[in-house]
């Protein structure tokens, strides 16, 4: 947290000011006591009580049920199902107390709204155990997370809203593994849409919208995989590539001002996504038995639900050019080669459902993927950034080493190109590494 | 205003949930009519309600007109399992059909894979009760007990049910003339 770090840092360097006679004595502490309002204000203590309220509902709760736990099979059904709901009633009430007492500190809110999520869970699981009731897990999942979801506006809980995020991308996942269809995870995600909205548009990179912006990546990483009915087998490349070039770009467009790896979360989840799936698709089973000519139906497919297939890749692919346009008139290379993939996966999808050939889609990514590694090596060396050089190596060296070379290749050819990989890397870090030391004494 | 209406709403619908699975399951246990059932029970795992002893009735297939069936078809597969009892007290299916009886012994069913033939067709039902939950501990003990009860020569595992309304809900699971958990 940067305003932390400072006030840290400030408080170290104030002695040696008042010391030479910079600031008064006086000044220097109500310079403190500025910094210390400042830093409860924006949450900094907040957050850490919220942190140890959060693990101290975990902990009671599962202590509770670890106690009750123990002497479980000597009570009576009617014992059972009042410790069932025990914890749920107690939650229940913080939760009231809160509410009715407007109780608006960070870890009252999220702590009871922890403790009340889980002790539903626990409820629902419990009484389900007592009667014996038969179900599915996929059936639990979505019954607990519907109760919890209204937490999230009741509360103003961020913690409630990404446990819930986590909760519908689990259903997703086990809701389309036991043969039925996840088209529900869309108007679950979008429930809590404008609880996110209105984090991101107070303030972009609050404690808030940063946990809410990882939560969302990774849930839509999940359900958008999982909510595809696949009827047109290899839709997923299409999707995937356009869902992390639009996280990437937009992630460019309105976070780029952020400082550090987490207030870039949308640009960093989508960068490394794009390079992880690139490589992906070198391989040439990604592209094998893919299109129209594979149609699929019966047991395990939906005619209908694969409709929504079409509407999510539609979405995605105009979301990604959308913005990919916005970068070309802007000419941002960098962000354009990038955001380009949609468009190269379009093409292979096309090459490998028309011809049948596998081949040609996995080199023509391959080649791509080279490519970017030599950007990323060409910008990083222009901008004098060690991170992305590095970044452009590896992605070379590794389509280099795996895609390009042969593998009947020698041990000699082989430890020769490994050396040259290995001098690139040495070199280049030793040259940047002058070269920022050079700008810092500048 | 609207977050303490909300939060009423909440209260109600987070006690309501778990409260109608008990009220429905108090009721039939409370007023329902007792069989009994064969049954084959297994012991999976299952991570998120601990163990328990999965349940298999030993009758699945009973008979079915095609009439019925074609209904049931459009019914989403969904019919209702006639009940009757052996002359040794054990309650079997005797006929499956798709329209609710207006009275008799009968429970809802999910029934599918119609099989014609020429004498009397059939399909396959499901039982509405497929698990036994039981203590972590003792749920691989079960397990083994059951297998000792069901042997060629020893084959007297069954499950006493209570069924209203065709909602069936299990009371216990019993080894021979004890409860299973009478063993443990």
């Amino acid at each position: 947290m940067k305003l932390a770090k400072f006030v840290k840092w400030l408080n170290q360097e104030l002695p040696k000011f008042v010391g030479m006679g910079f600031v008064s004595d006086g000044n220097a502490e109500k310079i403190r006591a500025y910094y210390r309002q400042e830093l409860a204000a924006k949450g900094g203590i907040n957050i850490v009580l919220g942190i140890f309220a959060v693990i101290g509902a975990i902990c009671i709760g599962l202590g509770i049920i670890l106690f009750f736990a123990f002497g479980w099979d000597d009570f009576s059904r009617f014992t059972k199902t009042c410790l069932a709901f025990a914890p749920l009633v107690i939650s229940l009430a913080l939760v009231s107390w809160a509410v009715v007492k407007e109780k608006s500190s960070f870890a009252i809110r999220e702590g009871s709204s922890i403790f009340n999520i889980l002790s539903v869970g626990a409820a629902i699981a419990l009484i389900s155990q007592i009667y014996h009731i038969p179900g599915t897990f996929d059936r639990f999942l979505l019954v607990w997370m519907l109760l919890s979801m209204p937490l999230v506006y009741i509360m103003s809980s961020t913690l409630a809203a990404v446990a819930y995020l986590i909760g519908i991308s689990c259903w997703a996942g086990y809701a389309q593994n036991l043969g039925g269809n996840a088209i529900l995870f869309w108007p679950l995600f979008a429930a809590v849409v404008p609880y996110f909205w209105k984090h991101l548009s107070a303030d972009r990179f609050s404690m808030s919208s940063l946990w809410l912006s990882f939560a969302t990546c990774v849930a839509l990483s999940v359900g958008m995989g999982v909510s595809l009915e696949k009827v047109v087998p290899g839709l997923w490349v299409i999707v995937y590539s356009a869902f992390f070039a639009t996280l990437y770009l937009a992630g460019k467009l309105w976070f780029d001002d952020g400082d550090g790896f987490w207030q870039r979360s949308f640009r960093n989840y989508g960068m490394a996504g794009l390079v992880v799936l690139s490589y992906l698709f070198t391989f040439n089973w990604v592209w094998q038995d893919v299109g129209w000519r594979y149609y699929r139906a019966g047991w395990g497919f939906q005619t209908a639900a694969g409709y929504m297939d079409y509407v999510i890749v539609a979405g995605m692919f105009v979301a990604a050019i959308v913005f990919l346009v916005h970068a070309a008139k802007q000419k941002r290379i960098f962000e354009t080669a990038f955001g380009v993939i949609p468009i190269i996966t379009v093409l292979c999808y096309s090459i490998a459902s028309g011809s049948g050939s596998d081949d040609i889609s996995a080199g023509i990514f391959s080649s791509y993927l080279f490519f970017l590694g030599g950007l990323c090596i060409y910008f990083g060396v222009r901008e004098i950034r060690l991170d992305l050089t590095n970044c452009g190596i590896l992605i070379s060296g590794l389509v280099l080493l795996t895609r390009f070379l042969d593998s009947s290749l020698g041990i000699l050819e082989r430890g020769i190109v490994f050396m040259i990989i290995g001098t690139a890397f040495v070199f280049t870090n030793m040259f940047l590494s002058k070269k920022v030391k050079q700008e810092a004494v500048q | 205003m609207i977050k303490k209406i909300s939060l009423v709403l909440l209260i109600v619908a987070q006690l309501a949930v778990p409260a109608s699975f008990m009220k429905t399951n108090e009721r039939i246990l409370n007023k329902g009519v007792v069989y009994k059932f064969k049954t084959a029970p297994v012991d999976p795992y299952d991570i998120f309600r601990g163990r328990y002893v999965a349940l298999r009735n030993e009758q699945n297939t009973a008979p079915l007109s095609s009439e019925d069936d074609k209904k049931i078809a459009q019914n989403k597969h969904i019919g209702y399992a006639l009940i009757n009892v052996d002359k040794d007290g054990y309650a079997y299916v005797e006929r499956l059909v798709a329209d609710k009886p207006m009275a008799g012994n009968y429970f809802k069913t999910r029934i599918m894979n119609y099989m014609p033939f020429e004498g009397e067709s059939s399909a396959n039902f499901t039982f509405p009760v497929d698990r036994y939950y039981m203590n972590e501990k003792k749920a691989p003990q079960a397990e083994a007990l059951y297998l000792k009860h069901s042997t060629r020569e020893k084959r007297d595992a069954y499950m006493v049910v209570r069924i209203l309304n065709g909602e069936m809900v299990i009371e216990s699971l019993m080894l021979g003339d004890q409860s299973i958990e009478s063993y443990l």
